[in-house]
C-alpha cells in the first residue's frame, strides 16, 4: 500500500497510528500529495451529499407491496417521511431522465404525439361542437350555434327546443355575430332609424330582469329586420321556454339562454350591409366592437350537421387568409444532453427558419419550413472526434391556431414539424403566441423543443434542444 | 399505526408473521420504510443499470417478505436484506458495451466548459459505475451503506486486507477517472 492509498484510509477513520503518522509526514513535503489529498477530500466531501437522490419511485413501491399482497400503510412519520422523499425523488429522477441521452428523444416523441393527439383531438373536436372557428375571425364566442330562422316555416326555436342540437337543419340564413357585449343600443337604435338599417343587436335584451317575452318586444322596437316577425310569430315557443320545468332538456335551455348564444346575435342582411362599406365601418364604431369583429355565419340549407354547415365570413373588406409566410430567428436556451458550442464558423445566416403554410381548415395550416440554427453535435468517426455545429433542416409543418383561446388580438398556437437535417431525422414542436398590431402582419414569439435522431459509433443516438423563436408572419 | 415507528427490527420481524393481514401490512411497511432507501441504493449503485437494478430492489424485497416466515435468525435486518439483494444479482454481469457508452458520456462532460461544482456529483456517480466490479460493491456498502471495513469483510465473507485494498484502489481509482475534471477546478 503506497502513501497515496493511506490518504483514503486516513478519511475513511480507518488508518491506524502508524499509518496517520507515515501520512502526515509525507504530506508536509509533498505538493503532489497534498493536491491528491484535497481531490480525496472533495470527492468524499460529494459522496457523503449525493446520496439521497437514488430512492425507489412510488411505482416501484406501489408494486413490491402488491406483489406481496399487502396494503402499505400511511400515517406513520416514518411513512410520511419517505413518502414525501419519494414524491419528490420522483421528480427528480424524472428530471434527470430528461438529462440522459435517449430520454429527451423518447419524452419528446410522446410530447410530439401528445400535442399532435391534442392537435387533432382538439381541431376535430372544435369542429364538432363548435362551428367553424376560423383563425382570421377570430371569437370569444365558444358555442354560437343556437341560431333561429327568420326564413323557415319552421320555427327554429320550435327546432331547438324539440331536435337534437346537431340536427337543426336547413337554415338558410345569414347571420352577424358580435364578441362585444357593450355595445350602445341607444346609439344603434338611431342608426337604424337613420339608415334603415336591418340590423338588431340582440344582446341588449340579455338582461336578467327581462323576461324573454320584454326581449321579444324589445326587439320588434328597435329593428326593422324581418326576422322579428318570425320571433314574434313563435312568441308562444319563446315563452314556452320560461317555464323551464317544461324543458325536458335542460342543458339545451341553458345553452339557449347563454348570451354567447342565443341572445348574443346580430343580424344583418348581408348583401344589403355589403353593399356600402361606409356603413360597415360606422356599424364597427357604434357597436364598439372590439378589434373591428364583425363577421357573418351562414348556415348551409345543404348541409344536415349544423355545426359543419356554419362558415363565417369577416364583414369588411378583409380577405380569407389562406397563405401564411413566417421568417423566424431562434435562440437556443439548453441543449440535451449539455454540450459546449465551439467557435461558431457557420455563416451569418444562422439561427433562422423559413416557413409557407397553407390553410387547410379553420385555424390549421399546413406547410413546409426549413433554416439553419446552431445545434452543436459531436459525431465520432474511426476514432475520431468530429464537431458539427449547426444544421440544416427541412420539415413538413403542421400549425394550429387556438381561436378559442384568443385574446384582444393575440392568438395562442401550437405547431410540430418533421423532418430530417443532414444527420438524421427532426422533430420540432412549438407553443406560443401570436400578437396582430397590424392588419395581416403578426409578430410571434414561441418556445420550441427540437430533437434530432442521428447514428453515432452504430448507435442511434438523440439530442435535443429548448429555444425560443421570434419571429414575423405574413398573411396572404 | 404510529407506534411501529418505535419498534426494534427484531420486533417488527415478530410482527410480520403475525395472522391479521394489517398488522402484517404496517410492519412490513415499517421495515420497508426504514431500509427501502438503502437497499435501493445498493442495487442502483453496484448493478449501475436502473432496469436490473429496480427488478433486484423489488425482487429482494418480495424474496423478504416470502423467507422471513422461516427465518428465526435474523440479527441484523439491513445485512440480512443486502444478502437477498448480492445473491439475486451476483451471475449478472455488465456488458463492455454499457462500459464504453458511459466513457463515452463521461467524456463529453469533461469537455463541457460549463459544468458547474454542482455536477461533481454527477460525475462521481458515472465515475463509480465504471468501477471494477469486485471493488465497487465494496466501496458501495463503505460509501452509501456506512459499513465499516470490518463490516464489509464479514458481509462478503472477505478478510480484511483484501477489504481494504479493494476500497483504497476503488478510491485510487475514482479520482484517477476524476483527474482532468479536478485539474481544471483547481
Amino acid at each position: 500500500m503506497n502513501t497515496s492509498d493511506l490518504i483514503y484510509l486516513f478519511i475513511d477513520g480507518e488508518a491506524n497510528d502508524l499509518e496517520r503518522q507515515i501520512l502526515f509526514d509525507k504530506l508536509a513535503s509533498n505538493n503532489e500529495l497534498q493536491l491528491e489529498f484535497q481531490d480525496a477530500l472533495k470527492i468524499n466531501k460529494n459522496l457523503a451529499t449525493n446520496d439521497s437522490k437514488l430512492v425507489p419511485s412510488a411505482l416501484l413501491t406501489d408494486t413490491i407491496f402488491s406483489q406481496a399482497g399487502l396494503t402499505q400503510i400511511l400515517g406513520t412519520t416514518a411513512v410520511i417521511g419517505s413518502g414525501a422523499a419519494i414524491t419528490s425523488n420522483f421528480f427528480q429522477q424524472g428530471l434527470a431522465l430528461l438529462n440522459t441521452k435517449f430520454a429527451v428523444g423518447i419524452a419528446s416523441a410522446l410530447a410530439s404525439l401528445i400535442l399532435s393527439v391534442g392537435i387533432t383531438s382538439l381541431f376535430f373536436n372544435l369542429e364538432n361542437n363548435s362551428g367553424s372557428s376560423s383563425y382570421a375571425n377570430s371569437s370569444k364566442n365558444k358555442n354560437t350555434t343556437i341560431i333561429p330562422s327568420n326564413q323557415t316555416s319552421n320555427s327554429t326555436l320550435n327546432s331547438i327546443t324539440n331536435t337534437p342540437l346537431n340536427k337543426i337543419t336547413n337554415i338558410p340564413v345569414t347571420y352577424a355575430q358580435s364578441d362585444s357585449l357593450k355595445y350602445a343600443g341607444d346609439k344603434l337604435e338611431k342608426l337604424n332609424k337613420e339608415n334603415s338599417r336591418n340590423l338588431t343587436y340582440i344582446s341588449k335584451l340579455n338582461n336578467e330582469n327581462q323576461s324573454l317575452k320584454e326581449k321579444i318586444n324589445y326587439l320588434q322596437n328597435y329593428s326593422n329586420d324581418l326576422s322579428l316577425i318570425n320571433y314574434q310569430n313563435k312568441t308562444e315557443e319563446i315563452e314556452e321556454l320560461q317555464n323551464i320545468d317544461k324543458i325536458e332538456d335542460k342543458e339545451k335551455l341553458n345553452i339557449l339562454l347563454e348570451e354567447d348564444n342565443f341572445l348574443n346575435l346580430s343580424r344583418f342582411n348581408k348583401n344589403q350591409i355589403n353593399q356600402n362599406e361606409d356603413n360597415i365601418n360606422s356599424i364597427r364604431n357604434e357597436m364598439n366592437l372590439r378589434n373591428k369583429e364583425i363577421y357573418f355565419q351562414t348556415l348551409n340549407s345543404n348541409n344536415n350537421d349544423i355545426y359543419k354547415s356554419l362558415n363565417r365570413y369577416l364583414l369588411s373588406e378583409d380577405k380569407e387568409v389562406k397563405l401564411l409566410l413566417d421568417y423566424r430567428g431562434i435562440s437556443g436556451l439548453e441543449y440535451f444532453p449539455k454540450r459546449i458550442t465551439e467557435e461558431k464558423n457557420d455563416s451569418r445566416y444562422n439561427n433562422f427558419s423559413i416557413s409557407g403554410v397553407i390553410k387547410v381548415s379553420d385555424g390549421l395550416f399546413i406547410g413546409l419550413s426549413g433554416g439553419q440554427e446552431e445545434f452543436p453535435v459531436y459525431l465520432v468517426s474511426q476514432g475520431n472526434f468530429r464537431y458539427q455545429n449547426s444544421l440544416l433542416w427541412l420539415a413538413l409543418t403542421g400549425r394550429y391556431y387556438v381561436s378559442s383561446l384568443n385574446f384582444s388580438t393575440f392568438s395562442p398556437f401550437i405547431e410540430t414539424s418533421f423532418g430530417g437535417t443532414q444527420i438524421g431525422p427532426l422533430n420540432k414542436t412549438l407553443l406560443g403566441i401570436s400578437w396582430e398590431p397590424i392588419k395581416n402582419i403578426n409578430f410571434n414569439v414561441a418556445a420550441e423543443s427540437t430533437n434530432i435522431l442521428f447514428s453515432n459509433q452504430n448507435n442511434v443516438r438523440s439530442a435535443g434542444k429548448l429555444g425560443l423563436i421570434y419571429g414575423i408572419t405574413f398573411k396572404f | 399505526m404510529q407506534e411501529y415507528t418505535n419498534l426494534t427490527d427484531k420486533e417488527l420481524l415478530i410482527l410480520i408473521n403475525a395472522d391479521d393481514n394489517k398488522i402484517k401490512s404496517s410492519a412490513f411497511t415499517e421495515i420497508y420504510n426504514r431500509y427501502n432507501k438503502r437497499i435501493y441504493l445498493y442495487c442502483r449503485k453496484v448493478f449501475g443499470d436502473k432496469s436490473f437494478g429496480d427488478d433486484v430492489f423489488q425482487e429482494t424485497f418480495f424474496k423478504f417478505f416470502k423467507s422471513v416466515e422461516n427465518e428465526t435468525n435474523i440479527n441484523y435486518l439491513l445485512s440480512f436484506l443486502l444478502k437477498i439483494a448480492r445473491n439475486l444479482s451476483l451471475n449478472q454481469k455488465r456488458t463492455n458495451n454499457k462500459i464504453f457508452t458511459e466513457l463515452e458520456e463521461i467524456h463529453s462532460i469533461y469537455i463541457d466548459k460549463q459544468y458547474e461544482n454542482k455536477e461533481l456529483g454527477q460525475l462521481i456517480e458515472m465515475a463509480v459505475e465504471l468501477l471494477p466490479e469486485n471493488y465497487k460493491e465494496a466501496f458501495i456498502l463503505q460509501v452509501y451503506e456506512d459499513f465499516s471495513y470490518q463490516e464489509i469483510a464479514d458481509f462478503l465473507e472477505l478478510p480484511l486486507p483484501t477489504i481494504r485494498n479493494r476500497i483504497v484502489r476503488a478510491k485510487s481509482k475514482l479520482r484517477e477517472t476524476l483527474t482532468p475534471y479536478l485539474e481544471v477546478q483547481r
